[in-house]
């Protein structure tokens, strides 16, 4: 700092015109006084004089304002009334002279030394700012060539005060070589008054270590316009670049974690609702790009998004969770469905809540959203498999109710039967063969029921075994149909088929009960006299048998649940039985590969028919 | 073994007719006077054209009109009642028995004595 005088004159003298005004007014003043005080002070005229002098020269007087006040007062001496001796008006004015002159002496020695105090002091405080804020302080003679630097200069560019050469030379050679000819350029270009001189150039210290400085300078000049001198200021904003850096990278990092994030993200400013941020998967989702979803849409007119409850209703743009988060600070987190353009829907998980400032207000609001649609998806399909699972162990416990009280009810009767008879034998009465066949009837019906039961229990547990044989499938539908014929002499069973055989491989037995149950069916539900057809068809893969009645006929829900287990078609009153029938014709049907149903509608009567496959055809040997 | 005048009228109401068929000749033999119903709207019918029974014996499973359907007219109809024994084969006789707000059940199959023991309660030593 000793090198630099760039403090203010500390007191400068004020301009003559002013002093000798000063010394009018001051001598105007005394001579005032002097003039009406005169008797009583009954002093000589001179005595004031030199009073005079000292009082203006020390109050803001100055040299002019000694010099004006000594001749004035002098005149005065000269002229005062009953005076008249000049003498003392001369040694008045010589003292007056040399008063002044003395006392500006004295004045001046005492700001000079006040001075220097406030210098040290202010350039220590200068000296101080200027490290706090890593500024340095240069100087440049230009027609001398001689350069000032101070500590801080010299620290930045790594120098000593005894390697300093003082000349410019210094500072060119301080700078990095990749960044010399842009800065001499500078300089160049500030000397000759084309810029400022303000440069943001790197320097490469003796020991190898590399800094930014920002240059700031400004160019004296003559009244030529030569330059004459420059000063100015470096600084040191290597840490600050490297903020700027880290910021920047630190920006780069979140913005590619948000674009690049799975989820969803979009972020909303507030209180305009502008869409600020929406990155790729929120498009994905939303099945669009940039251009049609984001461009100029805020919350309040969303309109290009169609977001619905899960219940499909649209969500008015004022109630999504992003506008409420925003309007009011409400956190959230629901299931959405995204309509894309296509129609396509996705069911997105959201999150949402409001983002504050330091103060509590709202700055903006953003939603993540994830894409659940398949595990959505398969929740529902687990749920629709629970249902289901749900309601077949429902119709079960039903089945097992109703299995309960069909075998109870043969069982009832033939144990009241037994009981009775036991009585009458007790009490000598003869045996009835009347109720010893009751109770054989219900013995058998309790056989079947527990027959069926085994049967269903088989097929559900897929543990049926058929036992294949070579058969003629109209010689067993012929032999069945006569078995029934006598059975119910009053029905007219016919059967319609081609002459000749159907051989096929199938197992008799259990063709020949799926045959026997739809006859029985047909039977048991078309008034009594009406006729029973059977039909035997050929066709080219697979032979069709069925049974045509003339009954009541099956709407299409009792047709549904027809051939499941535990499900009874009808409530009809001659049902007895678990009514398993059909449930074991399509298990033993399903079992040869074939297939079972129905054709009938209310009113028209039933047609019940297998198809079995003609692969199972039985070819005799060399025929 | 009893006098005829002091007998006292049953109604049973039962569809399985091996059923009614046992009881009625077992009562009958017990000394009782045994109507019998084939279902409720029978039951019914036959309590509108004679004077109210000693007891009912109440099938619940029947076609036409079963059980809980019989219960339900026959409170409705009858302020003078006469005691019900349901007659059930159901796992849960006895709340289908509370169900048709019935006196007494008989869980399907009983003997001859429950039967018996269930009357006896209801009118006493035959
Ligand atoms: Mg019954």
């Amino acid at each position: 700092m000793d090198h630099l005088n760039l403090i203010p004159q500390l007191a400068r003298a004020r301009h003559p015109v002013s002093q000798i005004l000063w010394g009018v007014v001051v001598s105007g003043i005394i001579i005032a006084i002097e003039s009406v005080f005169w008797r009583w002070l009954a002093v000589s005229p001179y005595v004031p004089m030199p009073l005079g002098i000292i009082i203006t020269s020390f109050f803001g007087g100055g040299l002019w304002a000694g010099f004006t006040a000594t001749f004035i007062l002098s005149f005065y001496g000269l002229i005062f009334p009953g005076s008249g001796h000049w003498f003392p008006s001369l040694i008045f004015f010589i003292t007056g002279v040399l008063g002044t002159l003395l006392v500006d002496l004295a004045q001046n020695k005492i700001r000079e030394l006040a001075g220097k105090e406030i210098r040290a002091e202010e350039a220590e405080r200068l000296k101080f700012a200027a490290a706090a804020a890593n500024i340095g302080i240069w100087e440049w003679d230009i027609p001398k060539d001689t350069l000032t630097w101070d500590d801080q200069m010299l620290t930045f560019y790594g120098l000593d005060r005894a390697s300093f050469t003082g000349h410019v030379d210094s500072w060119r050679k301080g700078i990095h070589p990749e960044d010399s000819a842009y800065s001499n350029q500078i300089l160049e270009e500030a000397l000759y008054g084309k810029t400022k001189f303000e440069l943001e150039f790197r320097v490469l210290n003796p020991s190898g270590q590399i800094k930014v400085l920002k240059a700031n300078g400004y160019v004296m000049r003559d009244e030529k316009g030569s330059p004459i001198k420059m000063f100015g200021l470096n600084r040191d904003i290597t840490g600050e670049k490297e903020n700027l850096k880290k910021m920047e990278e630190l920006k780069a990092y979140f913005e590619a974690a948000l674009v690049q994030s799975p989820a969803g993200v979009v972020i909303g400013d507030a209180p305009t609702g502008l869409l600020r941020f929406v990155n790729p998967a929120a498009l994905n989702i939303a099945g669009g790009d940039e251009e049609t979803l984001v461009k100029g849409v805020d919350i309040n007119r969303y309109a290009r998004w169609r977001i619905t409850d899960m219940d499909g209703v649209p969500i008015a743009n004022e109630d999504l969770p992003l506008a409420q988060a925003i309007r009011s600070g409400e956190t959230s987190s629901t299931n959405l469905i995204f309509i894309r353009p296509t129609g396509e829907k996705r069911v997105a998980y959201s999150q949402t809540a409001p983002v504050r400032r330091s103060d509590g207000s709202i700055i903006s609001g953003v939603t993540v959203f994830v894409d659940i649609t398949e595990q959505h998806k398969l929740m529902e399909e687990l749920s629709s498999a629970r249902e289901v699972a749900e309601s077949a162990m429902r119709a079960k416990a039903t089945f097992l109710d109703i299995a309960a009280h069909e075998l109870r009810t043969p069982v009832t009767a033939a144990s009241l039967l037994t009981q009775l008879t036991q009585r009458q034998l007790e009490k000598g009465e003869a045996l009835d063969k009347n109720i010893i066949q009751r109770i054989r009837v219900q013995l058998d019906r309790l056989s079947r029921l527990v027959v069926d039961l085994l049967e269903v229990s088989k097929l559900d547990r897929g543990v049926l075994e058929l036992r294949y044989e070579p058969t003629d499938l109209r010689t067993l539908v012929s032999d069945c149909s006569s078995t029934f014929q006598i059975q119910f002499p009053d029905r007219q069973i016919t059967l319609h088929s081609s002459n000749g055989s159907i051989e096929l491989m199938l197992d008799p037995i259990r063709i020949y009960e799926v045959v026997s149950n739809l006859i029985d069916n047909a039977i048991k539900y078309s008034p009594e006299g009406s006729p029973i057809e059977l039909v035997l068809e050929t066709g080219p893969e697979s032979v069709r048998f069925l049974v045509r009645d003339h009954g009541p006929g099956l709407t299409e829900e009792g047709q549904r649940k027809l051939f499941s287990a535990f499900e009874r078609g009808t409530t009809h009153e001659k049902t007895s039985g678990l009514g398993l029938g059909l449930f074991i014709c399509r298990g033993i049907i399903a079992l040869h590969d074939g297939t079972i149903g129905v054709h009938s509608a209310p009113g028209k009567g039933s047609t019940f028919y297998f198809d079995l496959p003609k692969k199972k055809e039985f070819k005799k040997t060399g025929s | 073994m009893n006098n005829p005048k002091t007998k006292k009228n049953l109604l049973v109401i039962e569809d399985e007719a091996d059923i009614l068929f046992s009881l009625k000749s077992y009562l009958e033999s017990e000394g009782y006077e045994v109507a019998t119903a084939e279902n409720g709207k029978e039951g019914l019918t036959f309590l509108d054209e004679h004077p109210m029974p000693a007891l009912i014996l109440l099938d619940m499973k029947m076609p036409v009109m079963n059980g809980w359907e019989f219960s339900e007219a026959y409170r409705r109809k009858f302020s003078l009642r006469a005691p019900v024994i349901v007659m059930t084969a159901a796992a849960d006789a006895e709340a289908r028995a509370r169900e048709a707000q019935a006196n007494g059940w008989l869980g399907k199959p009983f003997s001859l004595d429950e039967i018996n023991s269930q009357l006896q309660k209801f009118l006493g030593a035959q």
